[in-house]
């Protein structure tokens, strides 16, 4: 369901899935009307770019939109995917980058993957839906704190840290980078200062952030300067970079 | 990572298109420049006229104004119709009852000019569901 509930039948076409047409941009047609358009995460304006619609079109004339057939591991890889990895970790100032086909599904593995049933995750009570449904899959125990109520998230470190000590796991506190519907940043700052009072890795979604904040653009880390406090990094594609796909460093 | 060991791969045009983002987004910080310019006009210009966008503190930026559902998809249909102006609202139960959430988010390519436009437009719609306006209108004429 979306941002209108139960309404949304009643608005269809209208306030869900509307249809906007022409070329991407501030000026789009609605209902075959002119309209000032706020509503797209095109950040950069690259959406449109004649670069990035050049760079776009030659690549899909040189390769099809098939290749490389099959997953990255067993015959999907390509020196232009690993390429990219590094170019993505050295941006956002880590050691090494991955790949993800959708932010949405990408978040979910990725909390799949860092977690076991022995670990337990803090995480913040307004995390984008990608974020619910990982913790959703984890199978050990999970502590929500208050958004970006940081008294609140040391309480659940506390609770977190004792239940740690007894199945011998670890602690992944997840947050995000910007948040999307409010327009906060996620206190990363605060968050990275409780590792002086609990051992905790932070993995933060930072979808909007990438490509927007920070001195270079790198991110809500870089905009905090605590960029190696951030364990794990997480950006997507489908905003400042006009695309599709995300990764993680 | 299972959602990758078990998916193909990001077609290559993807990949490409991608690189060639990822290095505008480094080589031009006008383009990033250009969004906070816009955003921060747009903000300062919103809270000067008494909207209150709540805890942001970043480029998107939330319009809170109190009213029904009812008075939220007219003013919506009011800045599409009237004004041309097309952003998203946000309701119950994403927000509390009673609130709706206007979200506008400036770009890069987004004018001082188009700011202007939205303030005044802003300014208007927020007058008249002030003045309650919008009670009487659904969006069943949709
Ligand atoms: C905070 C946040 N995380 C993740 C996603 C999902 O990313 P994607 O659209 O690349 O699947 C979004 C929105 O799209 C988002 O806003």
């Amino acid at each position: 369901m979306g941002p209108l509930g139960q309404h949304q039948k009643m608005a269809h076409g209208y306030f869900a899935f509307p249809k906007l047409e022409g070329e991407i941009g501030p000026h789009m047609k609605f209902r075959g009307k002119d309209h000032l358009v706020w509503s797209l995460n095109n950040y950069l304006g690259l959406a449109n770019h004649p670069e990035v619609r050049e760079a776009d079109a030659k690549a899909a004339a040189e390769f099809g939109l098939a290749y490389p057939m099959g997953a990255r591991m067993m015959s999907g890889n390509s020196n232009y995917h690993e390429m990219l990895e590094k170019d993505l970790a050295e941006f956002v100032g880590k050691d090494d980058a991955f790949l993800l086909n959708y932010g949405y599904q990408g978040m979910v593995s990725i909390i799949d993957t860092l977690v076991d049933r022995n670990d337990v995750i803090v995480y913040d009570a307004e995390s984008h839906a990608c974020i619910i449904d990982g913790v959703r899959l984890h199978m050990g125990k999970r502590f929500v704190y208050q958004h970006n109520d940081i008294e609140s998230c040391r309480k659940q470190l506390e609770r977190a840290t004792r239940l740690a000590e007894q199945t011998g796991g670890a602690i992944l506190v997840i947050t995000e980078g910007v948040f999307g519907m409010s327009g906060a940043q996620g206190k990363l700052k605060e968050i990275i200062a409780l590792k002086d009072e609990f051992k905790f890795r932070l993995l933060i979604d930072d979808a909007h952030g990438f490509g927007t904040m920070g001195k270079t653009g790198a991110g809500t880390h870089e905009a905090q300067d605590c960029i190696d406090g951030v364990d794990i990094y997480f950006g997507t594609f489908a905003k400042s970079m006009a695309g599709i796909g995300a990764f993680v460093a | 990572m299972r959602s990758q060991t078990f998916a193909k791969a990001l077609p290559m045009p993807m990949v490409l298109g991608l690189k060639k983002r990822l290095e505008l987004l480094k080589t031009k910080p006008e383009l990033r420049e250009n969004l906070w310019k816009i955003a921060t006009a747009l903000q300062n210009g919103l809270r000067d006229r008494g909207f209150d966008l709540r805890s942001t503190n970043t480029m998107v930026t939330p319009v809170f104004l109190e009213g029904e559902l009812n008075e939220a998809t007219a003013i919506t249909m009011d800045l599409r119709e009237n004004y041309g102006i097309f952003c998203s609202i946000v309701v119950y139960p994403v927000i509390p009852k009673g609130l709706m959430e206007l979200r506008i988010i400036p770009t890069a390519a987004h004018t001082l000019e188009d700011v202007q436009v939205t303030l005044d437009a802003f300014s208007e719609v927020a007058g008249k569901l002030k003045s309650g306006f919008y009670k009487e209108q659904s969006a069943v004429a949709v």
